[in-house]
């Protein structure tokens, strides 16, 4: 049987951080990998949950859409580590039958039933377990050293459903382009971004701190795999005197050989890589 | 929260390495600090707004067994909105998506990304009346709120 994606791009990604769906489809579509659009998907309610314990409903819409639109060969496919959080967070809570029935209790009136079926995918897990191909199809080594910010919340969440993987996955992903992962003393360290929304100086000064500490490692660029993070990184990299960032779609996109504009790259971007 | 005081959540903690405050740390000083001169430090991060200085990086929840990520989330849900929440709940409410659906409809066009259809019945999903209570939750945080 083979496996299809449903794509959830996440707020974030489908606002403003077009170079990482624009990557992702190219990159998957070049491995061979089928994606389909949901239809009619909303928030995946990791925003909500600060101000509502009925968050839930909306992970659970999110799945129930893809469990009734796409058949049992599909995977729900996430961007962003918040959205792949809230996703499997859901997933665990809907296994209480009580508030599983209260939830499709409204998702009814939508004429969906959410039944536990789909399982969550960060685009780092699928690139992964796609590692062999990407090394097969890779056309150029690249030449420089990388730091990496991995997407905190798709590998913590303790008992909540959390991925099998490490964040590891990352380093080795990277290193299949050829590049080389420096070792940097904030590489653990979340990169703030999600203050940006209560205190910006305080989110700056995290990001800062992260770039200032890769530099130090010695990295050219920081990938990352997230659009939030990227939101601090790229579009508030004066303000953090960061380096130049990239999602990992478009530095593995760049040694399979595709083109900058398949990649949401501009030239320069592309020939610093 | 009966908490075990470990600090194992504080030792992870990113925004408390880099400005010496933040949610988990605030949540322990209400317990450790108990009216009484125990700890300055921990007194210090007692203000109530400390409760928003959580990045969610999730990395204090395995090592916490007393659930200090539950305890952060029901006590930010008795606390007022900061701005930029409420601006995203307000979003959330009216449209669907954190962001306003028209702004992203315009971006993807200029970008030439395809158009993807959105779901904004969040009325349904909460319930009127949970859909009502957040709509006031918005007003009384000041939030620019229009009535539809």
């Amino acid at each position: 049987m083979r496996m299809k994606y449903a794509l959830y791009p996440g707020c974030i990604v489908l606002y403003q951080m077009h170079e990482y769906e624009e990557s992702a489809r190219s990159l998957l579509a070049c491995l061979g990998l089928e994606i389909k659009d949901i239809e009619d998907m909303c928030c995946c309610g990791s925003l909500l949950e600060d101000a509502t314990e009925k968050w839930v409903a909306l992970p659970a819409y999110n799945m129930a859409k893809v469990e009734s639109d796409m058949n049992e060969d599909t995977k729900m496919l996430t961007l962003c580590g918040a959205c792949t959080n809230a996703f499997r967070r859901a997933r665990t809570i809907l296994i209480d039958s009580k508030i599983r029935k209260k939830v499709n209790n409204r998702l009814m009136n939508l004429g969906l039933e959410y039944k536990g079926k789909i399982s969550i995918l960060h685009i780092l897990e699928l690139l992964y377990e796609n590692r062999k191909r990407i090394e097969e199809m890779r056309k150029r080594e690249l030449k420089l050293k990388c730091a990496i910010s991995y997407p905190c919340q798709v590998f913590h969440g303790g008992r909540d459903g959390s991925s099998i993987y490490s964040y590891k996955i990352m380093k080795e992903l990277v290193e299949i382009t050829g590049a080389k992962v420096v070792d940097y003393e904030c590489e653990e360290d979340c990169c703030g971004s999600s203050l940006l929304m209560q205190d910006e100086k305080m989110a700056f000064k995290i990001g800062k701190e992260k770039m200032s500490s890769a530099r130090k490692g010695g990295a050219d660029i920081m990938v990352d795999a997230c659009g939030n993070c990227h939101l601090l990184f790229d579009r508030y990299g004066k303000e953090i005197e960061g380096i130049p960032t990239f999602f990992i779609t478009q530095i593995i996109g760049v040694s399979v050989g595709l083109d900058a504009k398949l990649l949401g790259l501009k030239r320069k971007e592309y020939e610093m890589l | 929260m009966k908490c075990y005081e470990c600090m194992k959540c504080i030792g992870v903690c990113v925004v408390y390495k880099r400005v010496g405050k933040s949610a988990c740390a605030s949540l322990l000083s209400d317990i450790k600090g108990n009216g009484k001169d125990r700890d300055k430090k921990y007194r210090e991060n007692r203000e109530k707004e400390d409760i928003w200085l959580c990045t969610y990086c999730r990395k204090c929840e395995g090592l916490c067994e007393r659930k200090v990520m539950d305890a952060i989330v029901q006590a930010r849900r008795k606390s007022c909105l900061p701005k930029g929440n409420a601006r995203v709940l307000e979003n959330i409410l009216l449209g669907g998506l954190a962001y306003p659906v028209k702004d992203i409809e315009e971006g993807r066009k200029i970008s030439h990304l395809s158009q993807l259809k959105f779901m904004n019945r969040i009325d349904v999903l909460l319930g009127k009346k949970e859909y009502n209570r957040l709509c006031k939750l918005l007003r009384n945080s000041n939030a620019i709120w229009r009535d539809e």
